[in-house]
């Protein structure tokens, strides 16, 4: 992404003073461009970069939906007796000391890049709950929706290197909360199918002038409406800054980061044929052209019956998009600059339960992070015996999404008020990042 | 205050006595009250109530509304210049019983439960089951009830489609029908006791205790196939029966029809009752009001304490509970849905997260709406007859700010974006015309015959279902064979030897042809797959149908579901945010493209017309419902006079504001 910094200015031709208000500051609905204009970001804190910190420009998060379990795979406890295994096998990976479940095969040559968080805890066992606290760090409201990484991430760090949008989920399903109560502009841009891309995003057989004339009937047939109703109402402002920014991305020369068919077979072949797979692949393309933030959603977890089975079918998806993505951005030199995070909303119950499934359990999971200053190849926190209790470190998804804010190098712990003067923070109330597991 | 009794005592003795629609006088005056309360409220605030809207505006707002699609050029056009002054509550009654409200009814259903038609058979019976709910317009107690106590094969009762839904996740299905039934979010007491809400974690385990009683296997179809087998094998004393030779004969063959079984979904789409199932307390429980394993009594956490002397009636006890009018939260939780599903905004919002301490910002407006609510016996259309006939329904819209959690002073309709179905709806209505009629054979005929086909296969005699576990082994030991040669043929390929893999391939193709034939052999023919296809609702089977024939979720790159539809995961998914991929579709979509320029039925019908004047008011009444003014005609008629123009004008106005709102 070669982006001329001067050229963006004078073409956006409108400068986002809110921009700098915006730090730390009340929020209001503002008018100012949908997408962040290119401005000095603040220069991240030397103690921050002291603890390892501050080294990702982009993260791709992938995100396990309906509870991953955690003891058939990065949490395998092979001495746990028969209630507890069921059919994993332990196998050993490239780091010593280090053993996963079976069905994780590929993922266990790249062991020397992952950071294993055994120690995850949440508070919320019920799907749209776990969810939502895994991804704000904050239990659900129904006076208030709170914003994700994504979009703390893009809020925080005020720079943008790329026409793309900084934020894109992919897959994610429809209660990701999205920007929650930032403005809209700090709202994800959704893909639904990867292979489908971004549809639409070419004049597609119509001329610059006919584009045009289009631009200018449908302002003028919406005279009235405006004229009574502009900028009155929130879901009409997001309209017409979606419209706007819409138009303005269709300019970008960064598009054919959408185009999954400019990739070789062979990097096909390496991620995977399924759904989840060229979500992954996208969401490399995506951050090689500066995205900051990729979400990628995988779902079919909630394995309440025929625990193993499903073991079987879905992990082997998760293994191979997994490894691919870390060869992949290895072999790009992108990992150093990418954190790589893999998170979920809670683990499964370590018994066996009657009908070979098992339940939700928030108690104690494992979550990972790789690349973007990440030492690799250890693991942080421990759980008991059977996998069923936090013996040290425990980390809450506070915690969890603090560390990505400090990976980075964004003010994760800076205050934050909503439009009805509230604070919040990218780190939830009390997170604090794990500054051990960076190098 | 007299007169609203009055009012509440003649709606209840009309229902009685009327089969059809309510008479117009009464459901006048009860809309009328509705009225005297919202103006009470504004006076008290200093606000003025909003004008009366014109009748272009009226007819596009029911339609869009009520039929959830706008109104075709001439449906417009009738209204507009009807005379008869009675006509807009005329036009409420013939809407709310056309085939358009059943769509857009079932579809504001189905958001709620979370219907996934495609996501197992018992998805399509209860689907399907809904559909008929709302056709015959089942009372809404009767309704919530029957999904509720429902038990059994989904083939005998698909309302079992409900618990189905939540297959063994028994903890989660009680906070959804918390949350949609009784309005209030229980769902963090499910792992301690809830940091808001006045609920414990037992207590959370105390309700979920009433359908504990759920099982997810059919024990029938075990029996069946223990009776088989024993026919089959016909073992003549228990001493053979018992031998090990018998027991490996009889458990390969219990196998064998356990494919067969399985298959055909016999075992698993049923929630057969089991009363002696009970529900203990979790290991990691770590209150002291309770010890792990303890069996837990079903009890609930407010309103009327239930009977539970008959372990065998829980479900129903606990439905019965649910739905009763005395129930705190019952009545005024589906009264509040409705009006937010009418003017746009709850009366208390948000809609589903009641609690003991809820301000509500005009209680006797609610109290009022939920005493008209059981004065028609939960005629939910009926209900929505009323909303739709007051004053307030045809006032200018008002703009709210969309702040979580802020309530809103209801001078008029709150300004809103169609939502996805709606827009779809339009665009068909735009390409085909009125469509409300036309269902998706594939979707009632499926599970039609899923239901008759499971039906013969248990009235089958021994024999024919032992020929039918042959079939069906033969058929997969050569879709078995197959496979392997499909993965020898591409590892050859892989390693360059073209040869073998050919003839691997070929060997493939071959076994495949071989099980299709087998498969039609089987005298009874059964499609081992009822999931509807995706379709963009143009393939030939499924024709040219509203979003509500189609099989949800919709495919992730759909139209529906870029425009906000849900994706059917969690109550209430959909939504109407704007975002980027929707204004791309709209600002270069082929489709919208296509709808402008000539294949689309309105475009014919407009070009048709050659005097420009005519052009522009078909286009206006064909998009917009309404007749062009004086200025638009001087703007754009010179525009229509060529076809290229008029396309260009038609595709701006598709995806113009104007369109797209619902003033």
């Amino acid at each position: 992404m070669n982006t001329n910094k001067l050229n963006e200015i004078s073409r956006r031709g409108f400068l986002a003073s809110t921009a700098k208000t915006c730090f730390g500051l009340t929020i209001g609905g503002s008018a100012a461009s949908f997408f962040q204009q290119q401005a000095q970001g603040a220069d991240i804190h030397p103690s921050v970069l002291a603890a390892g910190g501050g080294k990702a420009k982009s993260v791709i998060y992938l995100f396990m939906s309906g509870g991953m379990t955690h003891v058939d795979t990065f949490d395998h406890k092979p001495k746990a007796g028969s209630d507890f295994v069921g059919d994993v096998k332990a196998i050993n990976t490239n780091v010593d000391g280090i053993q996963l479940g079976h069905c994780l095969p590929l993922v266990a040559k790249q062991m020397d890049k992952i950071a294993i968080i055994r120690s995850m805890n949440s508070t919320q066992g019920a799907h749209a709950e776990g969810r939502y606290f895994m991804r704000t760090g904050y239990t659900k409201r129904s006076s208030i929706t709170h914003p994700t990484p994504g979009s703390w991430a893009k809020h925080l760090s005020d720079t943008s290197s790329t026409d793309l949008p900084d934020f894109i989920t992919v897959s994610c399903s429809g209660d990701h909360p999205g920007a929650g109560f930032l403005p809209s502009k700090y709202a994800p841009l959704p893909i639904g199918d990867p292979d489908a891309g971004l549809q639409n995003s070419t004049r597609n057989n119509t001329s610059e002038k006919d584009f045009k004339h289009q631009l200018e009937l449908r302002h003028e047939l919406d005279c009235d409406f405006d004229a009574k109703f502009l900028n009155t109402q929130k879901q009409l402002r997001n309209y017409n800054d979606s419209f706007d920014a819409a138009v303005k991305l269709m300019k970008s020369e960064d598009l054919e980061a959408f185009d999954l068919s400019k990739e070789k077979p062979a990097i096909h072949k390496l991620y995977g044929e399924d759904r989840f797979s060229k979500g992954t692949l996208l969401a490399r393309r995506l951050v090689e052209r500066g995205v900051k933030f990729v979400e990628v959603e995988l779902g079919g977890f909630d394995w309440h019956e025929r625990n193993f089975e499903s073991m079987e079918s879905k992990i082997p998806i998760l293994d191979q998009a997994l490894s691919a993505l870390l060869k992949d951005l290895e072999i790009k030199g992108l990992l150093d600059s990418t954190l790589v995070v893999l998170g979920t909303e809670f683990g499964r119950t370590p018994r066996i339960a009657s009908s070979a499934g098992r339940g939700h359990f928030p108690k104690a999971f494992s979550c990972l992070m790789a690349g973007g200053g990440i030492k690799g190849g250890q693991t942080y926190g421990e759980t008991d015996k059977t996998g069923s209790k936090i013996i040290s470190n425990k980390v809450t998804a506070t915690d969890f999404n603090a560390t990505i804010g400090h990976a980075l190098g964004v003010p994760h712990d800076k205050v934050i008020y909503s439009a009805s003067k509230r604070p919040f923070r990218m780190g939830g109330r009390e997170g604090k990042p794990i500054t051990q597991i960076f190098s | 205050m007299n007169y609203q009794l009055i009012t509440i005592l003649s709606l209840s003795i009309s229902v009685s006595a009327w089969a059809d629609l309510l008479p117009q006088k009464i459901v006048r005056n009860t809309s009328n009250e509705i009225d005297q309360f919202v103006a009470h409220a504004l006076k008290r605030k200093n606000i003025t109530a909003n004008e009366l809207i014109d009748d272009a505006t009226f007819a596009r707002r029911c339609y869009i509304n009520i039929s959830g699609r706008i109104p075709t050029i001439a449906e417009a056009k009738s209204f507009i210049d009807e005379k008869d002054p009675n006509k807009r509550a005329l036009l409420i009654d013939y809407l709310i019983k056309s085939n358009g409200h059943k769509s857009q009814m079932f579809n504001f259903w189905a958001d709620l439960l979370r219907i996934q038609t495609n996501k197992e058979r018992a998805g399509l019976g209860w689907h399907v089951w809904v559909r008929d709910a709302v056709d015959s317009n089942m009372p809404y107690n009767q309704f919530v009830y029957e999904m509720l106590s429902a038990s059994g094969s989904a083939v005998d009762n698909p309302a079992v489609g409900y618990y189905l839904r939540d297959r063994q996740m028994l903890l989660d299905n009680v906070s959804n029908t918390v949350q949609v039934f009784l309005g209030r979010q229980i769902g963090c007491a499910q792992c301690h006791d809830h940091p808001t809400e006045d609920m414990t974690q037992k207590e959370y385990y105390e309700l979920a205790a009433f359908s504990s009683s759920n099982t997810y296997k059919n024990k029938s179809a075990d029996q069946l196939v223990k009776n088989i087998i024993k026919e089959e094998l016909g073992f003549k004393t228990q001493k053979q029966a018992q031998s090990s030779d018998a027991k490996a004969l009889s458990g390969a063959l219990k196998k064998e029809y356990g494919y067969l079984i399985r298959g055909k979904g016999i075992d698993k789409f049923a929630v057969p009752d089991d009363p002696t199932q009970t529900l203990k307390i979790p290991h990691d429980y770590q209150y002291n009001d309770a010890k792990p394993g303890d069996k837990v009594k079903p009890t609930v956490f407010f309103g009327q304490k239930i009977d539970t002397t008959n372990s065998a009636e829980h479900k129903q006890a606990f439905a019965h509970w649910v739905v009763a009018s005395e129930n705190p939260y019952f009545t005024k939780v589906i009264v509040n849905r409705l009006w937010a599903h009418v003017f746009g905004k709850g009366i208390v919002e948000p809609v589903d997260d009641w609690s003991e301490t809820t301000t509500v910002p005009n209680p006797e407006l609610l109290d009022y709406l939920s005493k008209v609510m059981v004065a028609t016996k939960y005629d939910v259309r009926e209900f929505l007859r009323v909303l739709y006939n007051t004053r307030l329904f045809a006032s200018g819209v008002a703009v709210v700010e969309d702040n979580l959690g802020d309530s809103c002073d209801f001078k008029g309709p709150v300004l809103r974006r169609m939502n996805a179905e709606e827009l779809h709806d339009s665009m068909l209505t735009i390409e085909h015309g009125n469509q409300d009629s036309t269902t998706s054979e594939e979707l009632k005929g499926k599970w039609n015959q899923y239901v008759d086909e499971i039906n013969n296969f248990l009235d089958l005699p021994t024999e024919k279902i032992v020929a039918l576990k042959n079939i069906s082994s033969e058929k997969r030991a050569l879709q078995h064979d197959a496979r392997n040669h499909n993965s020898l043929a591409k590892k050859a390929r892989i390693e360059g030897d073209e040869a073998a893999a050919n003839k691997h391939a070929s060997m493939a193709k071959a076994l495949t042809k071989k099980m299709k034939s087998v498969n039609k052999k089987a005298s009874i023919e059964m499609s081992m797959d009822t999931s509807m296809s995706y379709g963009r609702g143009r393939s030939k089977s499924e024709g040219f149908v509203r979003a509500s024939e189609k099989a949800t979720p919709h495919k992730p790159s759909s139209f529906l579901m870029q425009f906000g539809a849900s994706d059917r995961k969690t109550p209430e998914a959909a939504h109407t945010d704007a975002n980027i991929p929707q204004a791309l579709t709209l600002l270069n979509g082929d489709e919208i493209k296509g709808l402008a320029q000539s294949r689309s039925t309105l475009m014919k019908e407009v070009r048709k017309k050659t005097d420009p004047t005519k052009r522009l008011n078909a286009l206006f009444l064909g998009i917009y419902g309404t007749y062009a003014t004086e200025a638009e005609h001087a703007k754009f008629a010179p525009l229509v006079e060529d076809s290229d123009g008029l396309s260009k004008l038609a595709q701006a106005m598709m995806t113009s504001k104007r369109f797209l709102f619902v003033q």
